[in-house]
């Protein structure tokens, strides 16, 4: 980037009138003309007309198709239950926390009886959101999407990934769980503290 | 009176002309655990802004379906005057409060955001007049930096009658032992008033020419604060490449 083609364009800033470009990112119209409403490197396309400010900073706050990480904090219910987002990908970290909401029809691709056959209470998920302001609905409904650790409801041990379901070492159980493609505890790879009782 | 806040040669008590700011510096991001932040040295007065936010509303009944929630709140700390101020909020706090978030409403997308709360905290560290002002105008920079969309920057200046004179930028003992007082908060590029308050009393004449001594201080103001963002943006995207 050259020091002196760079413009740095403020909020309120008069960019052009609508005649002239098409308004891109960061931009609004009032009256005509083209004003900007963010911090940003002014970005003007000769070949679409369109004028952008590419913003400094953004607001860390969920939009539709974002992915976020969160932990299920319940209350857990038949057919829903909370998740508390923590972090947004490819945003700047949370000051706090969003509610989210999962419900089991968009737990899964398939058929799921109820919500304790996708997620348990204290887990952690990959999930999309799905509408645009709080409470935000969430979806797991895609391969890279859903638990990606968790632990025994009963021993409260580390759950690992073991066929493509989730196993207690230590109880010998199995979990119902609607499992990401990114589980972090896999068999084989795992060397947490109950693995090596075996 | 036994002091005279006006020089013979028309020079304040500060050795500045009517119509001269004080030295104003803006620093931008200085808070880390901020989402915006912003300082100021306003002369004497020195303000602390951060801002918070969009962030979910707590409690959750003072969420809005359709828009954001602003808060704002001014503090002065207990050392920011000579003699030590009670940390708890005063009337007068309370009231600044309120005029601060009016004043920077207007300029902020509030429909973007909905069921959201945008949260500003002003901090006034020391206090020499117009700490309204230099918090309003702080303020704006601190939310521009959060990257929170905007009308406009809003930008913000005093003019008081002393001695019979209109003198822009009011500090403390112009403002204490003047006639009137008037502080003024604008959407500079859109020319739009955000705030408008005057304790004391003016004549219609002077009060007209009050507001666009007002106005004219604005657009200086407005200067530096552009200033101040470009000079910390473009810092900014040169780390980053």
């Amino acid at each position: 980037m050259s020091e002196g083609k760079t413009r740095i364009a403020v909020p309120g800033e008069k960019l052009g009138v609508e005649e002239e470009f098409i308004p891109g990112e960061g931009v609004y119209v009032e009256e005509g003309k083209l004003y900007s409403s963010i911090t940003g490197a002014l970005v003007v396309d000769p070949k679409s007309k369109k004028v952008g400010v590419s913003p400094s900073t953004k607001v860390a706050v969920p939009e539709v198709g974002d992915i976020v990480e969160g932990v299920v904090v319940g209350p857990m219910r038949e057919d829903s239950t909370v998740v508390e987002i923590l972090r947004i990908k490819r945003k700047r970290s949370l000051k706090g926390v969003f509610t989210g909401i999962l419900h089991v029809s968009q737990a899964a691709k398939g058929y799921v009886d109820t919500i304790f056959d996708a997620v348990g209470l204290n887990d952690w998920v990959l999930a999309k959101v799905v509408t645009d302001w709080p409470p935000y609905q969430l979806s797991t409904a895609d391969d890279e999407l859903g638990v990606i650790y968790a632990t025994c409801p009963k021993c409260g041990g580390e759950l690992i990934l073991k066929r493509g379901r989730l196993f207690c070492n230590r109880d010998k159980t199995f979990e119902r769980r609607k499992v990401s493609i990114h589980y972090l505890l896999k068999e084989g790879s795992y060397v947490g503290k109950d693995s090596k009782r075996g | 009176m036994d002091k005279k806040l006006i020089t013979e040669d028309g020079r304040r008590l500060d050795g500045r002309r009517f119509d001269e700011l004080r030295p104003i510096k803006f620093q931008i991001g200085v808070l880390k655990n901020a989402d915006g932040s912003a300082y100021v040295e306003w002369g004497r007065t020195k303000i602390l802004v951060g801002v918070f936010g969009p962030r979910e509303s707590h409690p959750k009944h003072l969420a809005m379906p359709d828009r954001c929630l602003i808060r704002a709140r001014y503090h002065m700390a207990p050392f920011s005057v000579e003699e030590r101020k009670s940390p708890a909020p005063s009337r007068r706090e309370i009231e600044l409060s309120k005029v601060i978030r009016e004043a920077l409403e207007p300029a902020i997308f509030v429909e973007l955001f909905p069921r959201t709360t945008i949260d500003i905290f002003a901090e006034v560290l020391q206090a020499d007049g117009s700490t309204r002002c230099a918090a309003i105008s702080t303020a704006a920079l601190a939310l521009a930096d959060a990257g929170i969309p905007m009308r406009d920057l809003v930008s913000s200046v005093a003019v008081a009658k002393v001695d019979g004179s209109l003198v822009l930028d009011v500090m403390d003992a112009e403002d204490k032992l003047g006639d009137s007082d008037m502080p003024l908060a604008m959407m500079p590029s859109k020319n739009l008033v955000t705030l408008i308050q005057m304790d004391g009393l003016l004549t219609h004449e002077e009060f007209v020419k009050s507001v666009e001594l007002a106005k004219k201080g604005c657009m200086e103001v407005y200067a530096k604060q552009k200033e101040a963002l470009d000079s910390h943006f473009r810092i900014a995207s040169k780390e980053e490449v």
